[in-house]
């Protein structure tokens, strides 16, 4: 794994709430050897993962946000590194069909979603250590 | 897109000059009057919420006998219920006696109840309300960027001309979007004309 040459791999938290992906993203700082980004704008989160793709492990996305929808963005992550895994957060309900047409959510996470849940979540996604 | 500056030297709150802009720019779309329809941009979820928290809590005490009808998009309805909660408002009681509506502005565009395009369910969800309540006035607060999601700029923009032209005698409207949502869905020449059809009045918070 990335981590145990010591290069720590890329995690991304979108979301447009600011406050809620601060949060997410100091939960997330706790797993062992891995750097969190954190974006508020999914057009930033895309453009930081194209350049950084084979860095990155993971990304958790928001569904309902502006100008691009959580799906919308990890089918583009897909696109560019299908290793990635790939998470998505929302507090609608997301009817089925979406998510039988769009094959790109690895984990769907019903918020609220406590910090705990969300680090065991990512911590199963990607059998990374949890603890610094 | 332009922004209508509200400062006015006669308003007595000015002469306070305590109040941010931010902060004045709430109590003006708290008093927007019966007839009006305004365009509200704004630039992340806080600011959303502040508006449609003071705006509703400025109408339930000053209308009681109105009806405040809110299709939220990035919030959810719980998430409206709880900030609306949280400024003394008892949306519970509210939503029981038919005073105040909250609905997920994306099921009432998707429902297939109404018989109409996507971009005129809306209209027609609101107008089912005015009809089966003729002595009330309606407040409407909706957050349009449900319709760049759905990629229905031209339909919109089309609607909304037509619009221009309805009387909305016994309603005023408060039309939200995410400032992000305009300036990727929206030529500079279609914002002018989203714009245009609020008759100059566009906020921008």
């Amino acid at each position: 794994m990335d981590g145990q040459n010591n290069f720590p791999v890329f995690i991304s938290v979108v979301d447009d709430e600011e406050d809620l992906v601060y949060l997410f993203r100091d939960a997330l700082s706790q797993i062992q050897n891995v750097r969190v980004f954190s974006f508020t704008d999914p057009r930033l989160a895309l453009a930081h993962f194209q350049s950084n793709r084979n860095n990155y492990r993971c990304v958790i996305t928001d569904y309902r946000m502006p100008v691009m929808t959580g799906i919308e963005l990890l089918e583009k992550i897909k696109e560019i590194n299908p290793e990635v895994k790939r998470i998505l957060i929302s507090a609608f309900d997301i009817g089925d069909e979406i998510f039988s047409s769009c094959q790109c959510v690895d984990l769907f996470l019903q918020k609220p979603v406590t910090m705990t849940n969300l680090v065991d979540s990512v911590h199963a996604c990607t059998d990374y250590p949890k603890i610094k | 897109m332009g922004s209508v500056n509200f400062h006015d030297s006669k308003d007595p709150d000015s002469s306070r000059g305590y109040l941010s802009r931010h902060e004045e720019l709430l109590q003006r779309l708290s008093h927007v009057p019966i007839g009006y329809h305004y365009l509200v941009i704004y630039s992340d979820l806080k600011k959303m919420r502040s508006v449609y928290t003071a705006c509703i809590k400025k109408q339930i005490e000053e209308q009681p006998d109105s009806i405040t009808l809110v299709f939220p998009f990035y919030d959810n309805t719980k998430a409206v219920r709880e900030a609306l909660n949280s400024e003394g408002i008892n949306t519970t009681e509210l939503e029981k006696s038919g005073a105040l509506v909250i609905v997920d502005i994306l099921k009432v565009v998707e429902t297939q109840y109404f018989q109409v395009p996507e971009v005129e369910r809306l209209g027609a969800f609101v107008k089912q309300i005015e009809e089966k309540n003729k002595d009330k006035r309606l407040f409407v607060i909706a957050d349009m960027s449900v319709f760049c999601h759905l990629r229905k700029s031209k339909e919109l923009l089309e609607y909304e001309k037509m619009l221009q032209n309805t009387k909305t005698e016994n309603r005023k409207e408060l039309c939200l979007y995410h400032e992000r949502d305009l300036e990727s869905t929206f030529s500079q020449t279609e914002a002018e004309e989203l714009e245009s059809y609020h008759r100059g009045k566009v906020v921008t918070v």
